[in-house]
């Protein structure tokens, strides 16, 4: 997934978010059914609009939580992008650098094979 | 006359005129006026036939049935015969002429005129009515009784006079008709016959409908009438329905819509917040229940991330994976040496970073080939090499422990962070290469005294010694009893070797892998492995033999030659034949290169050159070199003092050597 894909869905899950908030605080009026809509004047149209609306707020809330989940998930992918790309460089550097040190090296491995050697009985 | 009757006013009245005469077509007021009377018509039709004949214009529409129209088209022969016949018996048609019918018309019209002014408004129903009572009277007339009418307004014996009677009628009716329709009149004033066609079947059409719709709303009634009445809804109802819908059938309720009364809304009102209110708090519940799972997860990968960051370096090689116990996603490491060239592909490398499951640490899951990950087999995954150094105990045929190789410090360790985990997991692997490589070796060096004792065991069995390398499981028994060892005297030699194995092996490793990043067309590529490229214990051993080797050497050389004479000097020189490849260009692969170059005179064949110069007889050169590190191989060359060569030759065998260096002493050096 490129970055411009991983930036597009953040934004339409935040968009997707505070838009199902927006709805569930407006379903949350105690008033009937909020103010656009009309007033049922039979009991079945009342008992059709509380149970949309129970119906809807349950939707909404799943929506909410579903978006959250979809941010987390968001989140981990980018977090596995960095890990497997932009890993902070590490100072630790080859310890053969230097021609110093190299020849150092050289020097104790012949030395370490002569007295490998030499201690031989 | 057979087929006349009396007026009857409730029949209606009786068409006493052809309407073909009157030039408007036959509409629905004077069809409707004919329906009734057809058989008087019929007859008195007769009267009006001298007047009509040729220009009858056809009724398109046979609304009624006109008889007149009938008579017109009738053929002399039947005509006039009819005619006769209703003219009364004993008339003759050569009597009839055109003097008596002017005088039966202006007659007729006499009686007319005195008709109108005695009442001139008469209304269309009088002068109907009027006409009924002259039909009567025809009728009677006609019927054969010569009386004479009442008023004597017309002459019931002379039949003339009859005939012109409907006429006058006629235009009567004609007139009152007008003024009771004035809308098909003026409508031909200014329409066409065809636009007036078209109109009129509209109307008709709609008449039609209004029948039909009508029809079936009485049938609807009736059907439902005969749930509860059967026998007057079966009256009105239609056989065809009957035959379809049993009678009975249908039934109907009256549902009253109930208007929710004030307190009854107030109840629903409460009952639809109360259902609000718990569907609120459903939903309040549902997410504090998930914001306590989602934020713990929050918390793990957090944890998890935080740690990876902590424990992972950019030289780590990671990927993305899929968990096989759980399935969820998460990331793998590589521990392996692959990527460092190593050849070794008995064990994948290849570690899961997972979460465990209280999610506050990370785990490291090294993944087998079976594919299932038991976790870090004791057993069969903690292994490392073990040298041994047993020293032979002088006038016995026994070895002595003398040296051993110390314990890893990784091993000893109880650091068990993921970095430490990370660690040991590759010490471990390389520890299982470097014992698979060993006795992969061993298998070529078993003339030289290298033998595979078991499967985790390579022995070198040397003149006065004997070295075990051994992968051994790591185990607490193990590590305790590495610590309470007393040092030995050949613990350093051991130490030594093993580090030198290691790092043999790691230059194996680069060597590979600068043949991966400089490939050479002329090798095949199927090759895996090191091939001849593998010299590690190879290595060791063939300076520890070349070592035996040249003290041989300078023994016999010392016999034979220096020690029968003085002032002779042997110089020795060990140096090995520099490489000379050019540094690369990538910083990468020089640096590489650097780090094998490191290495080349260990890896290099072992090689001692013997000068020893004798005065005024020249030079003798040993050089002492191996073929495959641990066979010995003697190029010996003779220059005298002319600087000519005498002998170049080469031995593998020392007598032979020792023989013809006596040879050469006694020769050429006495």
């Amino acid at each position: 997934m490129s970055n411009q894909v991983l930036l597009d869905k953040l934004d339409r899950t935040t968009e997707l978010l505070s838009n199902t908030l927006i709805q569930l605080a407006k379903l949350s009026d105690l008033e009937f059914g909020g103010k656009d809509t009309e007033q049922p004047r039979s009991s079945s149209g009342l008992a059709t609009v509380s149970s949309s609306g129970v119906q809807m707020s349950n939707n909404y809330t799943m929506q909410l939580i579903k978006g959250v989940q979809d941010l987390l998930v968001i989140t981990r992918n980018i977090r596995e992008k960095w890990v497997l790309s932009q890993l902070p460089e590490n100072k630790e550097s080859s310890a053969f650098e230097s021609e110093e040190s190299l020849e150092n090296c050289r020097k104790l491995v012949q030395e370490s094979m002569k007295t490998l050697l030499n201690d031989m009985p | 006359m057979d087929g006349f009757s009396e007026y009857d006013p409730e029949k209606g009245i009786p068409l006493a005129i052809d309407p073909n005469l009157i030039n408007i077509p036959a509409t629905s007021p004077l069809a409707a006026a004919d329906g009734n009377g057809h058989e008087e018509t019929n007859n008195l039709d007769s009267t009006a036939t001298p007047v009509d004949d040729a220009d009858l214009t056809k009724s398109q529409t046979s609304l009624i049935q006109n008889p007149y129209e009938y008579f017109g088209q009738m053929s002399l022969e039947q005509f006039i015969p009819l005619m006769l016949q209703q003219r009364g018996a004993g008339t003759k048609f050569a009597d009839i002429n055109e003097d008596t019918l002017l005088e039966e018309i202006s007659q007729e019209n006499k009686a007319k005129t005195d008709d109108q002014a005695q009442d001139p408004n008469v209304s269309s129903d009088a002068i109907l009515e009027s006409s009924g009572e002259n039909l009567t009277a025809i009728d009677q007339d006609i019927a054969g009784t010569s009386i004479k009418d009442v008023d004597g307004d017309i002459q019931m014996d002379d039949s003339l006079t009859e005939s012109h009677k409907p006429v006058q009628v006629d235009e009567s009716n004609v007139n009152e008709t007008d003024s009771e329709l004035q809308l098909p009149a003026k409508v031909e004033e200014s329409i066409t016959p065809e636009e007036f066609v078209l109109i009129k079947k509209k109307v008709l059409e709609h008449v039609n409908m209004a029948v039909n719709e009508s029809s079936l709303s009485l049938e609807f009634v009736s059907l439902l009438l005969s749930s509860t009445r059967t026998s007057a809804g079966i009256s009105s109802m239609s056989p065809y329905l009957k035959k379809i819908a049993p009678p009975s059938s249908l039934n109907a309720d009256k549902v009253s819509l109930d208007m929710l009364e004030e307190h009854e809304k107030l109840t629903y009102d409460i009952i639809h917040k109360g259902w609000n209110l718990r569907s609120l708090e459903e939903c309040r519940k549902l997410l504090k229940q998930h914001y306590l799972m989602l934020s713990k997860s929050v918390e793990t990968e957090c944890i998890y991330w935080k740690q990876i960051l902590d424990n992972i370096t950019n030289k780590d090689v990671l990927f993305k994976t899929k968990d096989r116990n759980t399935g969820r996603r998460t990331l793998g490491i590589k521990y392996g040496f692959d990527d460092s060239g190593s050849c070794y592909s008995a064990e994948k490398g290849v570690a899961l970073l997972r979460a465990a499951s209280e999610g506050s640490q990370l785990e490291l899951v090294p993944v087998l080939d079976s594919g299932i990950d038991i976790g870090i087999n004791k057993s069969s995954s903690e292994q490392f090499v073990r040298i041994r150094i047993f020293t032979k105990i002088e006038q016995e045929d026994d070895f002595l422990l003398s040296g051993q190789s110390s314990l890893n410090e990784l091993l000893v360790s109880s650091n068990s962070d993921i970095k430490s985990q990370i660690a040991k997991l590759r010490f471990f692997i390389f520890e299982k290469e470097l014992m698979y490589q060993l006795k992969k070796e061993a298998a070529q060096l078993l003339p030289y005294g290298v033998s595979v004792e078991s499967e985790n065991k390579v022995v070198l069995e040397l003149s006065n010694e004997k070295i075990e390398f051994e992968l051994i499981n790591l185990d607490e028994e193990v590590i305790s009893s590495h610590q309470q060892e007393a040092p030995k005297v050949n613990d350093k030699r051991a130490n030594l070797m093993l580090v030198m194995l290691n790092m043999l092996l790691v230059v194996m490793y680069k060597k590979q892998l600068w043949k991966r990043l400089n490939p050479n067309p002329h090798t095949s590529k199927s090759a895996v492995g090191y091939g001849k490229d593998l010299v590690i214990l190879r290595a060791i051993l063939g300076k520890i033999r070349h070592k035996k080797y040249t003290q041989v050497i300078e023994k016999i050389i010392n016999n034979t030659i220096i020690e029968k004479k003085e002032d002779l000097i042997m110089t020795t020189n060990a140096d090995t034949v520099p490489t000379d490849s050019e540094p690369s260009k990538n910083k990468e692969l020089a640096t590489l290169q650097r780090e094998i170059a490191l290495f080349d005179k260990i890896l290099c064949m072992p090689r001692t050159d013997f000068t020893t110069i004798i005065p005024d007889k020249g030079k003798l050169e040993v050089s002492l070199r191996s073929t495959n590190h641990c066979n010995a191989v003697i190029h010996m060359k003779y220059t005298d003092a002319e600087q000519v060569v005498k002998f170049d030759t080469r031995f593998s065998e020392f007598t032979e050597f020792e023989e013809f260096l006596n040879f050469v002493y006694n020769e050429f050096l006495i």
